[in-house]
């Protein structure tokens, strides 16, 4: 296997005294490897942005780091300051939910692009000015020579989606981690974003890391899968594995909460109760309020992420002809909910 | 039962200064059974919004009527016409007033309305908390203090507080966590069977509508483009935009999305 090339490992964040000093990220390890695709998924304040942000070194100032790494080709890179810019610059790119936020209200689009092949890799403004038409051209966007001279609000949702994505794109980094960047576009736009997207991480050998709550975005997208659930990781493996035979009872409620066009008739079934509040973690396993299969145990332990395969090599539970290569589940039960 | 609504031939257009109007909304005809619940689906821009604005009396149309149980609703509505048709908006954090509590925004439209005072305010308020599932606790709280999915069903408390005969729900799950949505959906379908309000669910999104509605309508640049029962316009799309707007919903089961490479 070869060496990932993003690496995130035990990363442990909380908020700062004034927020109570909250945990909010908790031994989160995560890898994506060169032109690999890494889905984070989870709902609203399960920790799946902050780490994103963490990785890119754009904490806000609330959120402390209490521990853990984040190495880009072996190299451990800073959280914060200059040196994390100086690290991340040409490497890292990121693009956001909300485009029209993301995006300077009194800057053209064209300006912006221009701006960063400028500054970041020295490009003398004229041929910046060419290549950021070219770039807007790369992305889809019709008539560029046109649309590079119109300001951000000028533009439709998805065009400025597809903006933020050539500003992202300009410096040609090797990850692009991506903030949910379809959630406020209509299901049509949504669709052709997602397709700019997986034809530009081939065409670049692009690493992408992709947060979204909706598992039937991510799934068409990365192949590799991470569920988190109130700052942990609670199940990883690949994309099709996962989602064919989850192994944790969160994963399995979210996909059975989703609205899909596919189950007949039948109707989605919402996870009972609702996310804990940072600070106010139930005791043992995080998630077992809400669990069908939750046991006394769980409400005392905590096994955190287990690589199954190990589990099941050292004669452990086992879960009949499921390849486990990969898969990892924090679940005590987990083989109760493999298929017999 | 009552709120079958009755919209006809609705016509609305928007100056631009320096621009040419916009023709937003084109012939649009749309019916609601009495105890109904119908879906108009379309993309941003297709005019469902404004449509939605002339059924609630916040937009008045250049041209068409709508009525509801048979009475023709004027563009300026009495109060008790503003009653009856009550809307949910997509962003519960924006539609709530932040600097108020709960109970004050509830308290105050069953007094403007003349419906409950005092006491029975207090109690018919913790009867709409029950109705929407939240603790009579939340009542003395400001909206900050409650998560999206609890915000929409504070929003729709506020519309259920004047027994409204029907629920126009714009975009309601669209801002959500896909998790909450299916909770919101849920809430919907029983306050149908329970109250027998009438529904109109707009969304961009099909697989949403497909939950909870029995008869669906496509909208496209300004115009009905496609109405039909629910399975016929699932199973048998007939207009290509239907069937463009099928295919654009995320599927949990559908192949991963094909690249320039696969074509090659």
């Amino acid at each position: 296997m070869s060496e990932p090339l993003l690496r995130i490992e035990n990363l442990t964040l909380s908020l700062d005294a004034h927020h109570h000093g909250a945990r909010v990220v908790d031994r989160v390890s995560l890898e994506v490897e060169r032109g690999g695709s890494l889905g984070i998924v989870g709902e609203s304040g399960s920790g799946k942005s902050l780490t994103l942000r963490a990785a890119m070194g754009l904490l806000p100032s609330a959120v402390q780091v209490d521990g853990g790494s984040v190495t880009l080709n072996g190299e451990s890179l800073a959280f914060s300051g200059k040196t994390a810019r100086r690290q991340r610059r040409r490497r890292l790119a990121m693009v956001f939910q909300d485009s029209l936020t993301a995006l300077d209200p009194v800057y053209t689009v064209g300006t912006q692009i221009a701006e960063v092949l400028h500054s970041v890799l020295g490009m003398p403004r004229a041929a910046a000015k060419t290549r950021a038409v070219e770039l807007l051209d790369q992305v889809g966007i019709r008539d560029p020579d046109k649309r590079a001279q119109a300001y951000p609000h000028e533009l439709s949702g998805g065009m400025r989606q597809r903006a933020m994505l050539a500003v992202a794109l300009a410096t040609e980094p090797e990850v692009l981690l991506c903030d949910e960047p379809t959630t406020a576009l209509d299901v049509t736009v949504q669709a052709q974003v997602l397709k700019l997207l997986a034809d530009l991480q081939l065409e670049m050998g692009l690493a992408l890391v992709f947060v979204s709550h909706d598992l039937a975005v991510v799934r068409q997208l990365c192949k590799d899968l991470a569920v988190m659930y109130a700052g942990s990781v609670v199940e990883s493996g690949a994309t099709e594995s996962l989602l064919a035979n989850p192994l944790h009872p969160y994963t399995r409620g979210l996909l059975e909460a989703t609205i899909d066009l596919d189950l007949p008739q039948q109707r989605a079934r919402p996870i009972p109760g609702s996310i804990p509040e940072p600070g106010q973690l139930p005791s043992g396993c995080a998630f077992h309020p809400r669990c069908g299969y939750a046991t006394a145990e769980c409400a005392t332990t905590d096994v955190g992420l287990m690589d199954l395969q190990a589990a099941s090599d050292a004669g452990g539970p086992l879960a009949a002809g499921l390849p486990l290569a990969g898969r990892a589940s924090a679940c005590l039960h987990w083989p109760e909910l493999a298929p017999r | 039962m009552s709120g079958a609504l009755e919209v006809n031939d609705l016509r609305v257009t928007f100056q631009r200064r320096g621009n040419d109007p916009v023709l937003a909304v084109n012939g649009v005809s749309l019916k609601v059974p009495a105890g109904g619940a119908v879906g108009l689906v379309g993309e941003s821009g297709s005019g469902k919004t404004t449509v939605a604005r002339v059924i609630a009396g916040i937009q008045a149309p250049d041209h068409g009527e709508v009525r509801l149980d048979g009475e023709l609703l004027a563009p300026r509505r009495t109060k008790a016409q503003h009653r009856a048709i009550q809307l949910v908006f997509q962003d519960p954090y924006s539609s709530l007033n932040p600097r108020r509590t709960i109970g004050s925004v509830l308290r105050e439209l069953l007094a403007v309305h003349e419906l409950a005072q005092g006491a029975d305010a207090q109690k018919r308020c913790v009867e709409l908390m029950e109705l929407v599932g939240l603790p009579a606790a939340a009542l003395d709280r400001k909206p900050n203090a409650f998560s999206g999915g609890q915000r929409q069903r504070l929003a729709i408390a506020r519309a259920l507080a004047v027994q409204p005969s029907l629920i126009v729900a714009d975009e309601p799950v669209s801002a959500l966590d896909v998790s909450i949505q299916a909770t919101i959906l849920e809430l919907f379908a029983r306050l149908r069977a329970e109250l027998g309000v009438s529904l109109l669910l707009i969304s961009h999104n099909l697989a949403v509508v497909r939950q909870l509605c029995e008869e669906v309508a496509v909208m496209y640049m300004g115009e009905i483009v496609e109405f039909g029962e629910r399975d016929q316009i699932f199973s048998a799309p007939q207009h290509a935009y239907t069937r463009t707007l099928l295919d654009a919903v995320p599927r949990l089961n559908a192949p991963a999305v094909p690249t320039r490479e696969d074509a090659r």
